[in-house]
């Protein structure tokens, strides 16, 4: 890496930490990490502001919220509020905090927001069908050995690794 | 040659290995903690079925009506209910009966409610939605619908009412007439609905889920 | 015992445990160069195999410190959750999750951690999955039956799906998980940047 920002952690030790973490979730919660419900709750509740009267109803919601009435109220979101700040704190301690875009060679920047836009939506839509996102289906799941979290990792990279090639302008 | 990632990678090993070793399963525990969570359920009265409504599920293919019976075989040969199926609790105790689907409406059955109630928080612990108990069980059933001398009052009861008190003269199972009055026998009677069965697509179009 | 009894803490109390459970999954996910998608996307391009390296360190991590606890006794059984097995809509959801991955460049969680960092690409992958999962509320009526019934099998774990002890099954997921990083190993020399690629 150049400039004054600092490598990136070796992947097994992050791996091996990062694993720490989802253990002491389970230990203390009895359940493991999330960031899809955070989001979730949040685009349902920025839903129901918007489109008054329009109150979105589902039961993947009201499982996660104490109270109906106030769906922010849940677990997710409180962690994903750690998640925005962790990753800020370890950002700004490795020098990485900077307004910036990532992009490949070969787009643009502004090309590169279109399609991050793009993509989330896509994976909005398979996040929730699926019922949870790489935290809490394939690494908390995994981890207990659910079977449809791991049948769900591997239609992960399946369809990433398949669609590769295709989209290879947007990253090489 | 001893590199970290070696000597990760083996500990690693080694310690799936020896926890492998050491592993004594328990099957049954996670089911028994479930089934300690759910005790207060069992006798609450919305998952208790009457005798009538079941007769009605019985009569619905879209209510996809499974009878659980919890009874001894010679109970269970005397009279039973039209189609149901014998299980035993030592084997729900080990998990749910092959062929149950979770889209199933299940009734269990007992001689009056103790096993079915055990049955029930087996089957809810685990993880089924869609069971109820057969209010009165077999005697409820007589009840409604037998002969008023079905009923033996020289018979001992017991608690829950799960000893036999019925008499029949021969081992008829589900082929008395009893067993199936057929749903001419709900006419002129008002009975409460439990259960709610999968028909018209109930959901306002627009809607969210 | 675990997991730890926390009806001293208040609701207020277990909110803020979730806060720094959070601050430390976020924390290690930047750490781990997860805030920068060309990083996450490599994995697909088998430059860099990092998504793969720290995800499956820190499943056998968990599962052998959780497998662990259980084989001494500390854990009540019943009381972690395993996430229940809906087989379709975790298979379809999870191809379609991968292809917005490999086009966003990023999870939920990293988008999160990418836009933490001021990464404007974070910041949209963020919003677009705001706009994904709207839709699918919206559409959800269409195929409620799919979303709800389809392989809904419950809880089943790999042991239980696959009739083998969950010793043996945890044995399997360490060998493989090694031999998936040998691999990428390999295909991270062979294919893996030329010069030492911008941040």
């Amino acid at each position: 890496m150049s400039r004054k920002a600092a490598d990136y952690m070796n992947p097994y030790l992050a791996g091996a930490l990062l694993g720490v973490v989802l253990t002491a979730s389970f230990v203390v919660f009895g359940h493991g990490l999330g960031a899809s419900g955070g989001v979730a709750s949040l685009a349902g509740a920025a839903e129901s502001a918007l489109l008054p009267g329009h109150a979105e109803k589902n039961a993947y919601l009201v499982n996660l919220a104490v109270s109906p009435e106030n769906p922010l109220d849940n677990w997710a979101v409180f962690e994903i509020l750690g998640v925005v700040l962790g990753g800020l704190a370890s950002g700004w301690l490795s020098g990485r905090v900077r307004v910036e875009t990532f992009h490949g060679p070969r787009i643009s920047a502004r090309a590169r927001w279109g399609f991050a836009f793009l993509g989330g939506a896509i994976a909005g839509f398979g996040v929730r069908l699926a019922r949870g996102c790489t935290s809490s289906q394939a690494l908390s799941g995994g981890a207990v050995l659910s079977a449809g979290s791991w049948a769900f990792m591997f239609a992960v990279f399946g369809g990433a690794y398949l669609l590769a090639y295709f989209v290879r302008r947007l990253w090489t | 040659m001893l590199t970290p990632k070696r000597l990760a990678a083996t500990s690693a090993i080694l310690l799936a290995a020896a926890l492998a070793l050491l592993h004594r399963p328990d099957p049954g525990a996670r089911l028994a903690a479930r089934r300690a969570a759910l005790e207060p359920r069992a006798a609450a009265d919305d998952i208790r079925v009457s005798p009538e409504e079941t007769l009605e599920l019985l009569y619905n293919p879209a209510a996809r009506l499974r009878l659980l019976d919890l009874r001894e075989e010679n109970e269970f040969n005397l009279f039973h209910l039209p189609g149901a199926r014998r299980v035993s609790l030592a084997a729900l105790q080990l998990g749910p009966p092959a062929g149950l689907a979770r889209e199933d409406t299940v009734v269990v059955v007992s001689n009056g409610e103790g096993r079915a109630r055990e049955a029930w928080l087996l089957l809810a612990a685990a993880g089924f939605e869609r069971i109820y108990v057969l209010r009165g069980g077999i005697h409820g059933w007589l009840a409604a619908f037998g002969r008023p001398d079905r009923i033996d009052p020289s018979l001992p009861a017991c608690p829950l009412d799960d000893c036999r008190r019925y008499r029949f003269e021969s081992a008829l199972g589900d082929r008395h007439p009893e067993s199936d009055p057929g749903p001419e026998a709900l006419s002129g009677r008002a009975f409460e609905r439990k259960v709610k069965v999968q028909g018209a697509q109930k959901r306002k179009s627009g809607s969210c889920g | 015992m675990f997991p730890l009894n926390l009806d001293g803490l208040g609701h207020a109390g277990v909110n803020a445990l979730y806060v720094v459970t959070g601050f430390f999954f976020g924390f290690m996910l930047e750490q781990a160069g997860f805030g920068n998608s060309r990083k996450l996307a490599s994995q697909f391009y088998l430059s860099d195999m990092r998504v793969l390296k720290v995800m499956f360190t820190a499943i056998i991590t968990a599962m052998l410190l959780l497998f662990g606890l259980e084989v001494l006794g500390l854990v009540r059984p019943g009381a972690l959750y395993i996430n229940p097995t809906h087989l379709w809509p975790g298979i379809v959801g999870g191809l379609i999750f991968g292809v917005g991955f490999v086009i966003g460049g990023y999870c939920p969680g990293t988008s999160l951690v990418s836009m933490a960092t001021l990464k404007l690409d974070g910041a949209f992958f963020v919003l677009g999955l705001s706009a994904g999962m709207v839709v699918f509320g919206e559409t959800l009526g269409w195929f409620q039956a799919f979303f709800d019934a389809s392989g809904a099998m419950g809880e089943v774990t790999l042991p239980q799906a696959l009739g083998l002890p969950a010793g043996v099954v945890v044995l399997l997921v360490v060998l493989m998980a090694v031999g998936m990083f040998f691999v990428a190993e390999r295909l991270e020399a062979r294919f893996g940047p030329r010069e030492k690629e911008p941040c």
